[in-house]
């Protein structure tokens, strides 16, 4: 009872937590990358920022799913914490750019957001010189997210998922928010025989940083789960598509106004995963395989 | 207490890794792709086969965001470009005036028509840098100067109307600067 009635003020600590993360991941990055990016034209700056949207759209499509096992009735809510990070490869850290026409050679390797030093070509012919962009300045192999997310249930075997954070416009950063909504289904409560519990799902979320850039996600999917005891194993396959949109007016006037869609570069991914779930409290971790690798790990409360 | 434990340690580990990732955009160099510095003279009747013009002050220091300290800048790219009518074949100097120093950026030589399609410096034989004029040009962009382009020459065929001859000039530059 005593764990009860403390549940809300953990789960509002946790919210702020993950709040402060948005803002550590996003906002303060945006700030000083918007006027970054708004020195350049779309075609510039598009390999820049697309590691970006690779591993923000795979962490997007991450650790909604960890259990299979859904009763056809029942009452079931859950609150999770989830923490997910994508790997940074080495071809995410630098891209090859356009020098200006007439250079020789053509094009030159350079930092992406995520690489160290901006590099430079030199042409052949005039020995003019050309920058890329700019230095990286997100120098970590594993680039993080966190959300928290509420599951509910269970009715003719359906959960919905929510995920749900919004932080204020504040000095120096625009207004956040990052909505997601899923629902998963049982497929075993239809084949009763099956050793395992088998689900399927389709999760949508999207997340807009100010008037600049903005992300969508979409995972389809199914997992299987079986719980040893204490213990669950779980695993699963999923098609998904992510995409970041960014808007802005370059400051040399002479350059249209940039609208660019990229797409995430994870459009399948397999999972498996290891939970703990005792009556009311569950942690759970897994690793996700595809062109981006992909771990996540969360704590539930509830059940 | 396990759980608020546990809970602390989520809190406290996720912003971490976050705030450990992103580097002090301070120590960033970002390259600033300036907007083409640019030179338009008309070549009249009046004038013959001689011409010249001088542009308005130029405030460079309007060409970049200035939260930005510039560390550099580089002359990545200059043009010529001739419209109108063919005025046979023609010579000319552009120059450039900073801190009331006149120095010649760049002379071009060749066929009118030639330019009709703009000649640029890294392709093209009929332009010549002077590299004394181009220090002259990046000092004036890291130092956030006013500058003025002077475009003067001859052709060959005085221009037969008023208005409808020209020669272009850009150019175009790129400043390194960080927060």
């Amino acid at each position: 009872m005593e764990t009860l009635r403390r549940a809300p003020r953990l789960f509002s600590l946790l919210a702020a937590g993950c709040a402060v993360l948005f803002m550590a991941t996003t906002g303060y990055a945006q700030s000083d990358l918007q006027k970054t990016l708004q020195q350049f034209n779309s075609t510039q700056v598009t390999g820049y920022i697309q590691p970006l949207a690779d591993l923000f759209g795979a962490n997007m499509n991450a650790g909604m799913f960890h259990d299979a096992e859904i009763p056809r009735t029942g009452f079931h809510l859950s609150f999770e914490i989830v923490g997910m990070g994508s790997t940074v490869g080495d071809n995410q850290k630098n891209y090859t750019l356009n020098a200006p026409a007439g250079f020789n050679p053509a094009t030159f390797s350079t930092a992406t957001m995520f690489g160290g030093k901006r590099d430079s070509v030199v042409d052949t012919k005039t020995n003019l010189k050309y920058f890329g962009i700019a230095d990286g300045f997100v120098n970590t192999s594993i680039f993080p997210l966190g959300a928290p997310q509420l599951t509910i249930g269970d009715i003719y075997g359906t959960r919905a998922i929510i995920r749900l954070v919004a932080t204020p416009s504040m000095k120096g950063f625009p207004s956040a928010t990052l909505w997601g909504l899923g629902l998963q289904h049982s497929i075993s409560q239809y084949i009763p025989a099956v050793p395992v519990d088998i689900a399927a799902h389709v999760f949508y979320s999207q997340f807009r940083f100010g008037d600049v850039v903005s992300f969508s996600g979409t995972s389809i999917g199914a997992e299987a789960s079986k719980s040893l005891s204490v213990l669950r194993v779980y695993g699963g396959l999923a098609w998904e598509k992510s995409s970041m949109e960014v808007k802005y007016t370059p400051t040399n006037a002479t350059a249209s106004a940039v609208d660019i869609t990229m797409n995430g570069a994870n459009n399948f991914r397999a999972t498996i995963g290891l939970g703990l779930h005792l009556l009311f409290f569950s942690i759970f971790a897994d690793a996700n395989f595809g062109s981006v690798t992909n771990f996540s790990a969360g704590i539930g409360f509830g059940g | 207490m396990n759980r608020k434990f546990i809970a602390l340690m989520i809190i406290a580990v996720l912003p971490l890794m976050a705030f450990d990732c992103i580097t002090d955009f301070s120590s960033v160099n970002v390259s600033l792709n300036l907007a083409p510095i640019t030179a338009t003279v008309p070549l009249n009747q009046s004038s013959g086969t001689t011409y010249g013009g001088v542009t308005p002050p130029i405030d460079l220091s309007t060409f970049f965001d200035q939260s930005y300290t510039l560390t550099g800048a580089t002359l990545y790219d200059l043009t010529v470009q001739t419209k109108g009518e063919d005025l046979g074949t023609g010579s000319g100097t552009v120059t450039i005036t900073a801190n009331g120093t006149t120095t010649t950026l760049f002379t071009y030589n060749g066929a009118w028509t030639a330019f009709n399609t703009p000649q640029s410096l890294i392709t093209s034989s009929l332009i010549t840098r002077n590299p004394s004029g181009v220090n002259a040009l990046i000092n004036a962009v890291t130092g956030r100067q006013k500058v003025t382009l002077g475009v003067s020459g001859t052709i060959t065929k005085a221009p037969s109307v008023n208005n409808t001859d020209f020669i272009a000039v850009s150019i175009y530059v790129q400043a390194s600067g960080h927060k």
